[in-house]
Order: structure tokens, then C-alpha cells, then sequence
């Protein structure tokens, strides 16, 4: 049975091949959208993600960095420091802004650091230092590739020139590359003196973040504290909302194209094969032997069309960042796995039709001439 | 050749149909990816647009309307109305905040304006004539099932929705509007921070001019008599608006519609490959007729082109109805679909894909045996 299966399968290997490279090509294409989706989901909350606070504080009323606004006066930033629990406090002042270059503009988040920053600042670095000062400026190193900058070059930020002194990793993102600026310097850009947006606190050993929040909370009156965890989730869900949202949706249309390809491929293969099988049925295989076949057949093509479109998307991913800095792709097992279980659905159901229309043939059509 | 050629695809009806469908889906897909792409910068200059007046006047370094903090010093609307050829310059500030209802959070863009720059045009509802009112994009009061009358809570702050706009969306964020009479009691009696001085009382002035003014020479005095401002022609904020949805969007947006040109191609070309050898029977018995290569080849090509001229229209029309579900599905997003230059790209890439497809056979056919016919 299973040989007859694979024979029934290898009859005509251009057309095999002619199935699986269809197929691989709506994979292809769904793969590398889920890709994108993936990778900007993550890099996205680059910066809440790689900050090494157990806890984070803001004003009361607002729970996530990514496009939300947040002030507290910096006194309550010394009160917070002198909490039982805390470690160490760094003070964050954050604004969204265009960064001009030259002829290059770029929408980023422009994090004022009070240096010294023991960790709020650039957690990777490749080039420079990650402590600026008045007048200074980190950007990441693919935002300064692209607007062909290096360590010395110039930078404005609203009507405030900048020299870069550091090219940070890991900070770039389409929607929301990350910039630091010294904190005098972002009072200045939004005079405004003496606030801060966010505070990063790190507990001390034995203390738990939960802990933490409920005694900032307690303590510190309108300001609202989470756990590094809880914020994260939050931003990221906030960050979904504004751009990713909209990948998934480009995804979600693309997968529709996929489908219909995925399921034009196999509903073709299993009609071309509709003679053969009623030969088969003729000589005495079963309708359900005929169903298994060509569910088999479906489910080898699928699945070999995943692989393919797999291969060619790890191979295409690194070639495509590297020509398109700007955007960030990550193939993960969990996408790909997903994409092979609705792909096997879509294709079994494709190929249930034509196998229903076998199962109901007369087998003395196989003998008829085809006229 | 057009006859047996249009005989040939009505021959096999559903494989015919099935062909050009699964092309239709391609243009489909790709006129959406575009169209989506086409309709965030178009939701981005309409922001500016939308607003009127014959300048805006800007924080200095300061030239976009969008995702961007302006703060103008609150006495440079008497200066901007002192200068030589200004009628009048309507205040308008910009509050980026979030807006919660059970636990779902939502960024939105707060206008507060006062005789211009409020909501475009009213889809339901009306103008705000009372204290505390407030008009929201159709975006956000889909997302919540709001309508006129509701309260709208902001930042522990009750605002009444007077009425829903439309179109006034842009970056992935609704806008609301509010008057300037509301914002004072806003930050004075919401949740916002302890120090209020730190929110914008005043982002932007839209300067309209006396008759016959000329524009840049006004522009250039209030430059020159507020040091702190920027002024721009609305045209030329919104190109400025336009060129950073393309730097921050576009390299995506382009990947992707890049990667759906590439299947697109793939699928066509396998499409019409496995039409071609389907045929080889066919064909076998033009060569056999004496009908030449090159013949058979501008046969392939004609019905390649032939059958993506059908399906190109089918594919325009699946992706306006696409555009429109989508947008009533999520109203934040504005999907144009048959815009001129990615349209006449899309059509145009459609019948290249077409004819690269006919060529991947090329081997075959020349290398096809007219003898095969006699075998069967």
C-alpha cells in the first residue's frame, strides 16, 4: 500500500516537482512575512527588554514606555532611592522625535540618560563610549550605516546640534530606533527642568520586584510601579497595537494568498491523478485506500514544500538584512511549525474534494478512452 | 492565433478558470500590500492637510506634525498676529496619551484646537458646542462600540463625545479633538503628572494670511520675528510628514511587497509552465502540422499575456472588495488599493510575470517530438 502510495506520487516527477515548487512559493511568501512580523515584534521593546531594571516607575496612569508620555518630578526619584529595597535608581527622561542627519531623518526614541547611567544607558556597544555627555549623542551603529555617520559626525535633534560618540547594538528598529542624549540636553530640547519619565530600579539582594512595587506604590504617592516582567508585556502589547499590528494583518493576507495557492496546487495534483486512481479503484482498492493516497500525496507535498520554502527563506533572510538594514527578520521554529500545521489542513481539505469525486467514480471509466 | 488560442482556454473551463483565479489572487495581494502602503502616507499628509490655514508655524528644529513633540512659547500667537500680513494664527497642541477602557489600551493623539485644526469631517454627531465635549476618529469608537453621548473617560478625566469623525487617523493612532476652553481643566484636574508645565500648552499656529499676501514673504517675517518658530506651507509639512512615513515605514512595507513581486513571479511562472506541459500533446501536433518554434513560442506568450489580461481585472476588483473589509473590519487603516503608479506597476509586473512564465518552457517546446502524436 505505501508503495503503491510513493509510486503513485513519483509517476510524474516534473509535476511533482512543478506541485512542491508552487507550493514552496506561498510558503516562501508567508514564511518571510512572519519573519518580518517576528523579528520587529521583538526588536520593537529592544530597549525595556534589555535594560537590566527589576522594576519599573511612572506616573500614575500610565503602564508601558512605547509611545505613552510620563513624567515625575525628580524628587520623587530620590525618594524611591532611599526606599528599603532599593539598590539603585536610574532616571530616565524619554521623548519621541525626528533625529536629522544630513539629508537622512529618522524617527526615534531619544532616551536623556543622568550620567552616569549604571545600566539605563546602551547595553551592547559597538564602538565608542555608551556615557554621553552635554552635547553628545549614541546612535545605533546600522541607523549611523545608513546615514553613512561615524564616531564625530554631527546630528540634530529638533534645533540642538550633536556629535556622536558611541554606536550602540542592538537598538535599531524601524518604528523605534534608540538614541541616548544626556538628560541636561533632553530638559533643554523640551524645557522642561527637574522631571524624569521613567525610573529604573534594581532591588537589593532578597528583595522580590513584587515586593518592590508594592512598597513604591505604597510609599510614593501618584506614581505607578511594575515589575520589569509586567512592563515588558505591557509594552510590547502597546507596541503590537502601532505597526507590528499591521504586519500581521500584511501577514494575515498573505497567508490567505497562501492558502488558495497551497490548495490550487494540491486540489490540481489530486485531479491530475484522477485516471490512475480509478485504474486503482478498478482493480480493487478501496475508497479508502484511494482517500489515504491522496491525503499521503498532499500531506508529502506540503510538508516538502515547507522544507524548501524554509531553506530558501534562512538562506534569502541574512542576504535581504543585510541589503535592508532597516529591517529586522527572525525564522523561528514556532512560526514555521505553524504555518506546516495549517498548511497540512489546508491541504488535506484541498485535496478531500477531488478524492470524493474519485471514490464516486465508476471504475470502468479507468477502461474508457478518453475521448 | 487569438481564436484557437481563446478556443484552448475555454477548452478546460475549470482548469482555465482556476489558472487565472490563482493569478487574480496574486494581483489581489500585491494591489493590497500596496494599496496599504499608499494609505498610511496618505493618512499621514492628510494630518496636515486636514488642519487648513495658509502656514504652520513650528517649534524651531521642529518640521513635522506627526509623532512629534512642538512646543511653542504661549505669547508667539500675538507675535505671529503682529506681523505684516497675517489675519489671524489659530492655536493648535498636540497631546499623546493613552486611552483605557477594560483593560484595553489604545494610543491616541489628542488635538486641542480652537477656531481651526479640529476633526475633518463629522461622520456622526455634531460639532463641540459644550464644556468637556470631545469628537473621536471612527477608529477608536468602533474599537469600543462608542457613540455620541457616551462619556469618554481620559486620563480620569470626563469628556462627552459630541461626535465621530472620519479619516482623522494616521501612524497607527487615532486622533481626538477637544477645545482649547477643556485643556486647562484637563491637565488640571486629570491624572497627568504633578507638574503640568512639562505638557505642551502650544505645538503648533495655523496662520491664515490677508487677501493677496504673498505666502513666503510672510513666512519669512515671522521667522524673522519669532526666532523660536518654524513656518512652513502645509504642502510642504505634509511632504516633510509624507518622507518620514517612508523612512520609518517604507523599508518594510517595501520588503514585503518586494517578497510578494518575487512569489508573485514564482507562482505565475509555475502556473504557466504547468498550463504549457499539460499541452504538450497539443502542441506536439502544431509542430507536427508545421507550425515553427518560434510560432508555438509567440503562441504560449499570447496566451500567457492573454490569460493575465483577464485576470487583471478580476484581481483589481478582488482587492478593492479586500480594501473595503478591511477597512470596515479596522477603520484605522486606509487601504488604496488602485492608486495610479502601484497600479500601472502592478498590471505591468503582472504581464512580465506572465511572459516569464511562458519562457520557462522554451526548452520544451523546441525540444518537443511532433513524432510523440503518432505514438500515442
Amino acid at each position: 500500500m505505501t508503495r503503491w502510495m510513493l509510486k503513485s506520487l513519483l509517476l510524474e516527477p516534473l509535476m511533482l516537482m512543478i506541485a512542491i515548487a508552487s507550493a514552496a512559493s506561498a510558503f516562501l511568501l508567508i514564511i518571510m512575512f512572519e519573519g518580518i512580523f517576528a523579528g520587529e515584534s521583538e526588536q520593537i521593546v529592544a530597549y525595556v527588554r534589555n535594560v537590566k531594571a527589576d522594576v519599573w516607575v511612572m506616573q500614575r496612569g500610565v503602564s508601558n514606555m512605547h509611545m505613552a508620555t510620563s513624567y515625575l518630578p525628580d524628587w520623587k526619584v530620590r525618594q524611591v532611592g532611599e526606599l528599603q529595597g532599593v539598590e539603585a535608581v536610574d532616571a530616565i527622561l524619554y521623548l519621541n522625535t525626528v533625529v536629522e542627519a544630513g539629508e537622512h531623518r529618522w524617527f526615534s526614541y531619544v532616551v536623556g540618560l543622568d550620567v552616569p547611567a549604571a545600566y539605563a544607558g546602551p547595553w551592547a556597544m559597538s564602538v565608542g563610549r555608551d556615557q554621553p555627555a552635554v552635547g553628545e549623542v549614541i546612535v545605533p551603529e546600522v541607523f549611523a550605516r545608513m546615514a553613512q555617520l561615524e564616531i564625530g559626525s554631527q546630528l540634530r535633534i529638533t534645533d540642538q546640534e550633536f556629535t556622536i560618540v558611541g554606536l550602540s547594538r542592538e537598538t535599531f528598529s524601524m518604528a523605534n530606533s534608540v538614541i541616548f542624549i544626556n538628560k541636561i540636553d533632553m530638559e533643554d530640547i523640551m524645557s522642561s527642568f527637574d522631571i524624569s519619565s521613567f525610573m529604573l530600579v534594581k532591588t537589593t539582594l532578597g528583595a522580590t520586584p513584587g515586593e518592590l512595587v508594592e512598597t513604591i506604590e505604597r510609599e510614593i504617592d501618584n506614581v505607578h510601579a511594575l515589575t520589569a516582567q509586567q512592563f515588558l508585556i505591557n509594552d510590547k502589547k502597546m507596541a503590537m497595537q502601532m505597526g507590528t499590528d499591521t504586519i500581521a494583518l500584511m501577514t494575515l493576507i498573505g497567508g490567505a494568498l497562501a492558502i488558495l495557492l497551497v490548495a490550487f496546487t494540491i486540489y490540481s495534483q489530486a485531479a491530475r491523478q484522477r485516471r490512475e486512481l480509478a485504474v486503482a479503484k478498478a482493480l480493487g482498492a478501496t475508497n479508502g485506500a484511494l482517500y489515504a493516497s491522496v491525503v499521503f500525496q498532499a500531506i508529502a507535498i506540503t510538508l516538502t514544500s515547507v522544507i524548501l520554502a524554509t531553506l530558501v527563506a534562512a538562506l534569502l533572510m541574512p542576504v535581504l538584512s543585510k541589503l535592508i538594514p532597516a529591517v529586522t527578520m527572525l525564522l523561528t521554529v514556532a512560526s514555521v511549525s505553524k504555518i506546516a500545521v495549517a498548511g497540512v489542513f489546508v491541504a488535506i481539505t484541498a485535496s478531500l474534494m477531488p478524492a470524493r469525486q474519485i471514490a464516486r467514480l465508476d471504475p470502468v471509466s479507468a477502461f474508457q478512452s478518453r475521448g | 492565433m487569438l481564436l484557437y488560442l481563446i478556443r484552448q482556454l475555454r477548452l478546460d473551463m475549470s482548469r482555465t478558470l482556476m489558472r487565472g483565479g490563482a493569478i487574480a489572487a496574486v494581483v489581489a495581494v500585491i494591489l493590497v500590500l500596496e494599496g496599504f502602503y499608499a494609505g498610511q502616507l496618505v493618512q499621514l499628509r492628510n494630518t496636515v492637510l486636514n488642519r487648513g490655514g495658509d502656514l504652520i508655524v513650528l517649534q524651531a528644529g521642529v518640521s513635522n506634525m506627526i509623532a512629534v513633540r512642538s512646543v511653542l512659547p504661549q505669547f508667539s500667537r500675538q507675535e505671529v498676529e503682529a506681523v505684516d500680513g497675517v489675519a489671524s494664527a489659530y492655536p493648535l497642541t498636540t497631546v499623546a496619551l493613552i486611552y483605557e477602557q477594560a483593560g484595553v489600551r489604545t494610543p491616541i493623539s489628542l488635538f486641542v484646537y480652537d477656531a481651526g485644526g479640529g476633526p475633518g469631517s463629522l461622520f456622526t454627531g455634531r460639532p463641540i458646542e459644550q464644556d468637556r465635549e470631545i469628537i473621536i476618529d471612527r477608529s477608536l469608537a468602533e474599537k469600543y462600540q462608542l457613540s455620541p453621548g457616551d462619556v469618554f473617560i481620559l486620563s480620569d478625566f470626563e469628556f462627552y463625545i459630541a461626535g465621530i469623525s472620519e479619516g482623522d487617523a494616521a501612524y497607527f493612532t487615532s486622533f481626538g479633538f477637544v477645545l482649547f476652553d477643556d485643556l486647562l481643566d484637563f491637565y488640571f484636574e486629570s491624572d497627568l503628572a504633578d507638574d503640568i508645565s512639562t505638557f505642551p500648552l502650544l505645538s503648533f499656529l495655523l496662520v491664515n494670511l490677508d487677501v493677496g499676501a504673498d505666502r513666503a514673504t510672510v513666512a519669512q517675517r515671522i521667522e524673522a520675528s519669532v526666532p523660536s518658530a518654524d513656518v512652513y506651507l502645509p504642502a510642504v509639512l505634509a511632504d516633510k510628514d509624507e518622507a518620514l512615513g517612508r523612512v520609518t515605514l517604507g523599508p518594510i512595507f517595501e520588503t514585503m511587497i518586494g517578497v510578494a513581486y518575487i512569489v508573485g513571479i514564482l507562482v505565475t511562472g509555475i502556473i504557466m509552465f504547468a498550463a504549457i506541459n499539460g499541452r504538450r500533446q497539443n502542441l506536439g501536433v502544431l509542430k507536427a502540422l508545421g507550425f515553427s518554434n518560434g510560432y508555438l513560442l509567440r503562441f504560449v506568450m499570447l496566451e500567457a499575456l492573454l490569460l493575465a489580461s483577464l485576470a487583471i481585472p478580476v484581481g483589481i476588483v478582488l482587492a478593492i472588495l479586500l480594501g473595503v473589509f478591511i477597512e470596515s473590519l479596522a477603520p484605522l487603516y486606509l487601504v488604496l488599493p488602485t492608486e495610479t503608479t502601484p497600479l500601472l506597476r502592478t498590471v505591468l509586473a503582472c504581464w512580465g510575470f506572465a511572459i516569464v512564465g511562458s519562457l520557462l518552457p522554451v526548452r520544451m517546446i523546441y525540444r518537443l517530438d511532433p513524432g510523440m502524436v503518432f505514438r500515442s
